[in-house]
């Protein structure tokens, strides 16, 4: 068990806000962090790893005390068994990515680790290159690998595909999977993707200005957030045999099944507000 | 260039009260005419000033006209091309490459000699190199702290500005080109740096 509350002042756009956040985090789970730009998501995660400290509150891990502010214990990121993914992945531009991993363990001995995870990650080819050289796709997924070369307890991700495609991003999503069945770390990923938390996560935080708004799996906890939401969509074409309305936004296609007397006005290039309980989505 | 190293570690890692101040100091010669600098430099450099008297009674230094004066003037003036520059580089090197040092139970020693110093390289060599550059060049802070005496305190464009008044001009000339030939040498060499520690993909 992970157990984190902590408090803190953070200065976001609209000027400062209180962070104030209480979540406890089951050992091997995997678990998503959600909300909006600005609303303490990253702040939450570098506390966690202690690259930056609270104003006051309590990390432990098992029986680890990892921060406590009653007692002035602050455990260095160095000491705490953390392993963190960057969004700009972070590789070090002057070593190969032979030298990020080798620089990750600190040792040379465990030749056969490095082997067994440049395989699982299919990065075999690309030893000796400079992370310059290498795509968004290999880059993550070397950063990926030199963390869990330390098999850390927690694996903190922070948009870590969000750079990506999105046929690359299903890709690592399901190396990130595997990575989670075979090595059990604790998982906790900032992602604005929800395809990304269903697939992933066991539990969905939502974030607002922060304070967690709301948790539980991702298909209570996302559905209720869409239920909330109408949606706004260019209407893209009206069938009139079958009644059926296709339209268009950012998310995806859309379509609606709508009465004869909805669709009488109704012209296609219009916007269109949409209540989630209408729509479906195509993938 | 210790000096220049240890001021930049504090500039870059510390958000101090007084930051801005000594950011400001730092860079105030490349904008304070040369006799301002010159002036207030050899006022403390005097043996009864508490610069000159320190250095007097530590080091056995006379520092008003003498080597070790301009020496030290040099350090000083020369400051900004040595701090500015480093800074800047580690300013735009991603803060994630320390963090992801960190968490992959780098100290911050083995951080700072291996993930972001090898990272400034060429802002470092850069600034070494105009900051030799110009202390080759200096010309007024020189002329008041040391005095232009021959053997001593007489640098090469002390030198011209010598050869200069004497109605040297063939000497003036010579000294003249070979401080030419020294600086555009200096600057191809910089852009050479420049160019080659660019990388090929962003």
């Amino acid at each position: 068990m992970i157990e984190i509350i902590l408090k803190r002042h953070l200065k976001g756009q609209s000027g400062l806000f209180e962070l104030d956040i209480d979540m406890q985090l089951k050992k091997g789970g995997f678990y998503a962090l959600m909300g909006e730009s600005g609303v303490g998501k990253t702040s939450v995660l570098k506390i966690i790893a202690g690259l930056m400290k609270a104003g006051s509150g309590k990390i432990t891990y098992e029986q680890e005390v990892w921060f406590d502010s009653d007692n002035s214990i602050f455990v260095k990121p160095q000491k705490r068994s953390v392993g963190f993914v960057f969004q700009d992945y972070a590789l070090f531009p002057n070593m190969s990515v032979i030298q990020n991993l080798y620089f990750a363990i600190g040792k040379v001995s465990e030749k056969k680790e490095i082997d067994e995870i440049l395989e699982l990650m299919n990065l075999g080819d690309l030893v000796k290159s400079k992370p310059q050289e290498l795509s968004g796709g290999q880059q993550q997924r070397v950063a990926l690998a030199r963390v869990i070369l330390r098999k850390p307890d927690i694996v903190l991700l922070d948009e870590p595909l969000a750079a990506l495609d999105q046929k690359l991003r299903e890709k690592l999503q399901k190396d990130l999977q595997s990575l989670h069945h075979k090595y059990g770390f604790t998982a906790l990923m900032v992602t604005h993707d929800e395809l990304e938390a269903t697939r992933l996560a066991d539990e969905v935080f939502i974030m607002e200005l922060g304070k967690v708004i709301r948790k539980g799996t991702p298909k209570n906890v996302l559905n209720t957030l869409l239920d909330l939401n109408s949606i706004e969509a260019e209407i893209l074409d009206v069938d009139f045999e079958s009644n059926e309305l296709t339209a268009t936004n950012h998310r995806g296609i859309f379509k609606v099944n709508l009465s004869e007397s909805q669709l009488k006005n109704i012209k296609v290039g219009q916007m269109i507000k949409l209540n989630s309980k209408d729509w479906k989505i195509n993938e | 260039m210790v000096i220049g190293f240890v001021l930049v570690f504090f500039i870059h890692h510390f958000d101090f009260l007084l930051k801005n101040l000594v950011k400001s100091l730092v860079t105030l010669p490349l904008v304070l005419p040369p006799s301002v600098l010159g002036y207030y430099l050899l006022v403390s450099f005097q043996q009864n000033a508490f610069l000159g008297k320190w250095f007097e009674i530590i080091f056995n230094v006379q520092l008003a006209f003498s080597f070790e004066g301009i020496l030290l003037g040099s350090i000083i003036f020369s400051l900004p091309f040595m701090v500015n520059p480093v800074l800047s580089a580690l300013d735009n090197l991603m803060v994630s490459l320390q963090e992801a040092s960190f968490t992959l139970g780098k100290s911050r020693f083995v951080t700072y000699t291996q993930v972001i110093l090898p990272n400034v390289k060429p802002a470092i060599l850069t600034s070494l190199i105009l900051t030799f550059a110009h202390t080759i060049g200096e010309f007024g802070v020189i002329l008041m702290i040391g005095g232009n005496i021959p053997g001593e305190t007489r640098v090469a464009s002390l030198a011209i500005y010598h050869e200069l008044e004497a109605l040297n001009y063939g000497m003036a000339n010579s000294y003249s080109l070979i401080l030419l030939g020294f600086s555009l040498t200096i600057l191809l060499v910089v852009y050479y740096f420049q160019k080659r520690f660019k990388p090929d993909f962003t």
